[in-house]
């Protein structure tokens, strides 16, 4: 009869362990599918649910599959504040966020909620715990991109004289994000500035901006805008004649480029922080697989990472049975070299420092294509968290 | 010099893209005494029909783009006959908000069929720039501001001596008197929907030549606004001139506080200043009709 009981207990045991083992995981994805930056947004957000669909093929956390609640929230913080509160009362334990606004807006509500965000805001202050503690994302900061691309650059200069640099950008939190960081490493690498100016990212034409940069003849300029603003650069830069690399942003310039800036894109440099649409590596071919072969634009690649990452926290947290925002936080900067397919550099979260890594990839625009150039990796300085 | 000289043609190639938005705002304030808020919508959708119709069907530009215009002219009569005919005898301020309505409604029904991502017109002109008194332009805005006076100076002479044109800015002065006068109210609403959306249609044409759409080419709306009012909400030639004079503000002032003050970024601000000085001196705006009501 004990024999019987102890039987029955452990099959009642092992059953409700199997239905534990088999509950969803619930992550909040907020996304701009139908707003200002939706051109963008759409892609990054398919990247992050195809990546939940191969996850859970290949058996979710620990066999714990992933639900993803996704609300669109059209690039109203508003909106993004709503949503999440209806997400966490709904028991997410993670959230895919998007956008600058939103970020900002929630960066108090999840250190307060303990909630573990991603988004693909790259504003450096989000890298420092102190002030951030639970943001993360998977790219270099918009401040470690302008400094390595430069660094690139000053390596590559053949002359003898300082090179010249104008730095071109929306006044908008994005583009001014980097500014200051750029102005000083550049200066450090022995840039001279010849030029700031402010082109909107609704600009329909810069030409005022770009008469004056041709004046002071840059070699070089930075562009700090989206791919529409700087096609808009590039067309007017080309109708000018003006002899000037520019440095295109992580959200300055894509796939889309080519069709919007036509040959005028030929020769300039792309910031990404992941691979594009093609490029050999493990997850590619996950990629290609998912996708069917269809090419998809970088956003999308790195949407796939970003939730891969997240999910590699998630894994190690339900593993140490602590499946909570503190758990998650400290799985996630447990992290280190963590590899995401190859679709980018290795990821490594400190509990002093949120940045993922200092790598960025640069790309040549050329002949309708992403031309990889080469990857640049800073040394990860102390006096560079959060700035 | 030759530096403010590029400026002003700059300003005035850009102008003219305002200018052609900023009519179909008039064509409707002055027919119907409504400031419709879905202009930029408008444009949207024309931009994406024609896109459609050119690079998704294959249909030769020139064919699209008259297809285009002729399914302008059917969506503003569906506009007129479904959203705004049964707001006719309805507080001004409802019809506003029916158009802010209307304006959703359309951003929403572009994503639906065409989603959000960037679209781009082929190449219909070459890249090269044509060289004006030896300063560059690019031709595509070279189009805009010759097809923007072209159409200026059609409704001029429409509004000024074809019957229809004579009717609607009856209609516009006074309704009911223009009614008792045998003017279908009716008719000259849809009329002048008909030909704002015609209007809109072509500006999103040549947006689209310009820079490619997306769902957010709306928001032209909003940039052209300052151009209406500062020409005047029911003024043809005040929505020419005001367009022209926004463009050549916007870089003149932004050239000119940048060289002499090192101030930077007045370009997206230069308007709105301008605006709100010109609206104290003339609050009708430079040709707007200046309203006189006896007390």
């Amino acid at each position: 009869m004990k024999i019987r009981i102890l039987a029955i207990t452990c099959l009642a045991v092992l059953l409700c362990g199997t239905v534990w083992a088999s509950e969803p995981i619930k992550i909040g994805l907020l996304s701009d599918l139908s707003g200002a930056t939706s051109s963008v947004g759409r892609p990054y957000a398919d990247g992050i649910k195809a990546c939940a669909e191969y996850l859970n093929e290949e058996g979710g956390i620990n066999g714990r599959p992933i639900v993803l609640d996704q609300v669109d929230y059209a690039y109203n913080v508003q909106q993004a504040l709503a949503a999440y509160k209806r997400m966490k009362s709904q028991g997410i334990v993670a959230l895919q966020g998007w956008g600058t606004g939103d970020t900002e807006a929630l960066v108090k509500f999840v250190a307060k909620d303990e909630m573990p965000t991603f988004s693909a805001s790259y504003s450096a202050h989000l890298t420092d715990p102190n002030t951030a503690p639970y943001n993360f994302f998977c790219a270099a900061d918009y401040s470690t991109q302008a400094r390595a691309a430069l660094k690139f650059v000053r390596e590559n200069w053949k002359e003898e004289r300082a090179p010249k640099l104008a730095l071109i950008y929306p006044d908008a939190p994005y583009g001014l994000a980097p500014l200051a960081a750029a102005e000083a490493y550049a200066r450090e690498l022995g840039f001279e500035i010849v030029g700031k100016e402010i082109v909107d990212l609704k600009a329909m034409e810069a030409t005022t901006q770009l008469l004056r940069l041709q004046k002071v003849a840059p070699d070089y300029a930075w562009v700090g805008g989206t791919t529409p603003s700087t096609a808009v650069v590039l067309k007017d830069a080309q109708k000018l004649k003006m002899n000037v690399i520019f440095i295109t942003n992580i959200w300055g310039s894509d796939e889309n480029i080519f069709d919007l800036a036509g040959t005028a894109a030929n020769g300039h440099i792309s910031i990404q922080a992941a691979k594009v649409y093609g490029q050999p590596c493990e997850g590619m071919v996950v990629i290609e697989k998912l996708t069917k072969g269809v090419p998809q634009m970088t956003h999308f690649i790195r949407g796939f990472v970003s939730m891969l990452t997240m999910a590699e926290g998630l894994k190690r947290a339900e593993a140490a049975g602590q499946l909570n925002g503190p758990g998650i936080k400290a799985a996630l900067e447990s992290m280190r070299d963590f590899d995401p397919m190859g679709l980018a550099a290795p990821i490594s979260f400190y509990p002093d420092d949120h940045r993922p890594n200092l790598a960025v990839s640069l790309y040549e625009l050329r002949d309708d294509k992403l031309n990889f150039l080469g990857e640049q990796t800073l040394e990860r300085k102390k006096e560079w968290l959060g700035k | 010099m030759e530096y403010y000289l590029q400026l002003v043609l700059n300003g005035l190639v850009v102008g003219s893209i305002y200018s052609l938005v900023a009519l179909g705002f008039v064509i409707i304030y002055k027919a119907t005494k409504v400031v419709n808020f879905a202009q930029g919508e408008l444009v949207m959708v024309g931009a994406y029909v024609c896109f459609s119709l050119t690079v998704q069907a294959g249909i030769p530009f020139l064919a699209s783009f008259m297809m285009t215009l002729a399914f302008s002219v059917v969506l503003g009569l569906a506009i007129e006959r479904l959203f705004l005919r049964p707001m006719i005898g309805e507080p001004i301020i409802s019809v506003i908000m029916v158009t802010i309505g209307l304006s959703t409604v359309l951003k929403a029904l572009v994503q639906l069929f065409w989603g959000t991502q960037i679209r781009v017109y082929p190449q219909l002109l070459p890249q090269d720039p044509v060289f004006v008194a030896g300063l560059p332009i690019a031709p595509v805005y070279i189009a805009a501001f010759v097809l923007s006076i072209l159409l200026f100076v059609v409704f001029s002479l429409f509004f000024k001596y074809s019957r229809h044109g004579l009717a609607m800015r009856a209609t516009a002065f006074d309704q009911q008197a223009a009614a008792s006068m045998g003017i279908g109210i009716k008719n000259i609403f849809a009329l002048s929907w008909c030909i704002a959306t015609v209007v809109s249609a072509i500006g999103g044409v040549i947006l689209g030549n310009i820079n490619g759409i997306n769902s957010q080419l709306g928001q032209l709306g909003l940039k052209v606004f300052p151009a209406v009012i500062l020409g005047g909400l029911d003024s043809l030639l005040g929505a020419a001139v005001g367009g022209l004079a926004i463009g050549v503000l916007e870089n003149v002032c932004d050239g000119a506080a940048m060289q002499l003050l090192d101030l930077s970024g007045f370009k997206d601000v230069a308007a709105y200043v301008f605006l709100v000085l010109i609206l104290m001196i003339k609050p009708y705006g430079l040709f707007g009709t200046k309203e006189i009501e006896r007390v």
